[in-house]
């Protein structure tokens, strides 16, 4: 369903380009899945095409963007099957030995995995948050809660986190 | 900006940096595509009542048509009278119905009772959790049960106003039960209480926000019988086990996407707590270190991805002459 006007259709196509790599970013940190975070990207960007020469302006405007990623992602993460395939053992084999050991964790390292054991809705607060720079404010419209909510979904990640790092330095 | 939000940003950063290259937007995808991801219009609340009302008439006069006339929908469904043997029959083994008045009673709850293992332990998600508030903090309940489940813990209801207590009460068949206990462990104050309960299921009943304790390998040590409710296992849950007889000092799963799984410090013949595989990979590397010694096992084919049902799964990792080998066991 191609825009009428196409000023808007041209406007649509340089937001795609500008942002896509954004939201690509924001899609993979909150769904950890490529495939996912492409569909994600795609469904979203599908929705704000849909609507564009009606959306607001401003603030709004990237308010209403947030929210339709968010709710992309999270829309994708529900559909996922709840079934999946791992490690195959007869496709592994053994490895010679290597005489470095693991390397400590990082602590980049620490918040990617602290991030997967996190509800997709956490997950989502703390990307929000840390990855877009947005206010709780902003958070709390983009994800449809009260701000109170989504404070307590990235404080509830931040405190984890200094459990982990503490654990990890001693 | 504290340390550890600067930790966060440079963390989520990095983990952004190194996602894989993804195809470029298909623009005719997004353009011709119906669908509206941000907007969706939910029935009006008017409209769902509509249809219950209408459901539980239907249900009233299916009953209505099937039991007669003036027979009424019983609130209770009739159990059939227990088959009893008589002691005095002699040969007859034959069961009779008892004329006894039948005594109504909840069906048993579905539970695993066994003999534990000397040394056995009980950690969260063999636990089956209720989380209850007192509504006057809106969306209280379903915050507790997320952090339970954060912690491990099987979560298998959450109810807002569903109880006028202050403070934090756990629940269970007894106050010093191990699953109890457990439960406790997360909330630093609340007060532990038994009421008899035959599933050992537990109840968390709460008036304010939990503490943030994050401990989801906590366990308890357990000895003699242990009963706990069957847990319905949803999605594939993953543990590692040391099938080799030194302890690991570390066990590392890495998918393909960067996630990495630490199971920590395994001890010769321990197994990790099970965790939730959220991602659909094919493969995966595995990393033990053991003995000063680091070993690995790789991927040789990446083009077979196992679906694999919904279930729990343990590898036994060894170790012999060569380096690690794997066993991949399926619970049945």
């Amino acid at each position: 369903m191609p825009l009428a006007d196409a000023g808007a259709h041209a406007s649509f196509t340089a937001f795609v380009r500008d942002r896509s790599d954004r939201m690509h970013d924001v899609a993979w940190l909150v769904t950890r899945n490529s495939d996912d975070a492409r569909d994600a990207v795609q469904d979203a960007l599908a929705g704000l095409y849909r609507h564009w020469s009606r959306l607001p302006s401003g603030d709004e405007f990237e308010a209403y963007v947030h929210r339709t990623v968010v709710n992309a992602c999270l829309s994708v993460i529900r559909r996922r099957p709840r079934s999946f395939p791992v490690a195959e053992p007869a496709n592994l084999r053994k490895a010679p030995v290597t005489p470095d050991g693991v390397d400590a964790l990082a602590a980049s390292d620490e918040v990617w995995r602290l991030c997967g054991q996190l509800t997709p809705v956490q997950r989502t607060a703390v990307v929000l948050r840390f990855y877009e720079d947005l206010s709780f404010a902003e958070i709390a419209k983009a994800m449809g809660c009260r701000e109170a909510t989504a404070r307590s979904h990235v404080h509830r990640a931040m405190a984890r986190l200094r459990v982990r790092l503490t654990e990890g330095q001693q | 900006m504290d340390d550890l939000e600067h930790t966060f940003r440079e963390g989520l950063r990095a983990a952004a940096a190194k996602k894989p290259p993804l195809d470029p937007i298909d623009l005719d995808d997004v353009t011709t595509r119906p669908v509206d991801v941000v907007q969706r219009r939910r029935p009006a609340r008017w409209l769902a009542v509509a249809a219950a009302v209408v459901l539980v008439a239907g249900i009233g006069a299916g009953a209505w048509a099937l039991n007669g006339r003036g027979a009424g929908v019983p609130a209770i469904p009739a159990i059939p009278a227990a088959p009893t043997t008589s002691p005095t029959s002699g040969q007859s083994s034959k069961p009779t119905s008892s004329a006894a008045p039948t005594t109504v009673t909840s069906p048993l709850p579905d539970m695993n009772c066994r003999l534990t293992s000397p040394g056995e332990v009980l950690n969260t998600s063999q636990v089956s959790v209720r989380a209850l508030s007192t509504g006057q903090v809106g969306g209280l309940a379903k915050l507790t049960a997320m952090y339970l489940r954060s912690n491990g813990f099987h979560v298998s209801s959450y109810s807002e106003g569903s109880h006028a207590r202050t403070g934090t009460t756990i629940r269970g068949t007894a106050a010093d039960s191990p699953e109890v206990t457990l439960v406790q462990h997360f909330f630093p104050g609340a007060v532990a209480e038994g009421d008899g309960r035959a599933d050992h299921s537990v109840d968390v009943l709460v008036d304010t926000e939990a503490s943030d304790v994050y401990d989801p390998h906590a366990s308890v040590p357990v000895s003699g019988v242990l009963c706990l409710p069957s847990i319905p296992v949803e999605g594939v849950q993953v543990r590692i086990r040391n099938g080799s007889a030194q302890t690991f000092d570390s066990v590392v799963v890495v998918l393909p996407d960067g996630t990495r799984e630490d199971y920590g410090k395994l001890a010769a013949g321990a197994a990790s707590h099970y965790s939730h595989t959220t991602q659909a990979y094919g493969y995966a590397s595995v990393t033990v270190v053991t003995a000063g010694r680091t070993l690995t096992v790789e991927p040789a084919d990446y083009d077979r991805p196992l679906q694999m049902k919904a279930g729990q799964y343990t590898y036994e990792l060894g170790v012999d002459r060569d380096g690690l080998t794997v066993a991949f066991l399926e619970k049945r």
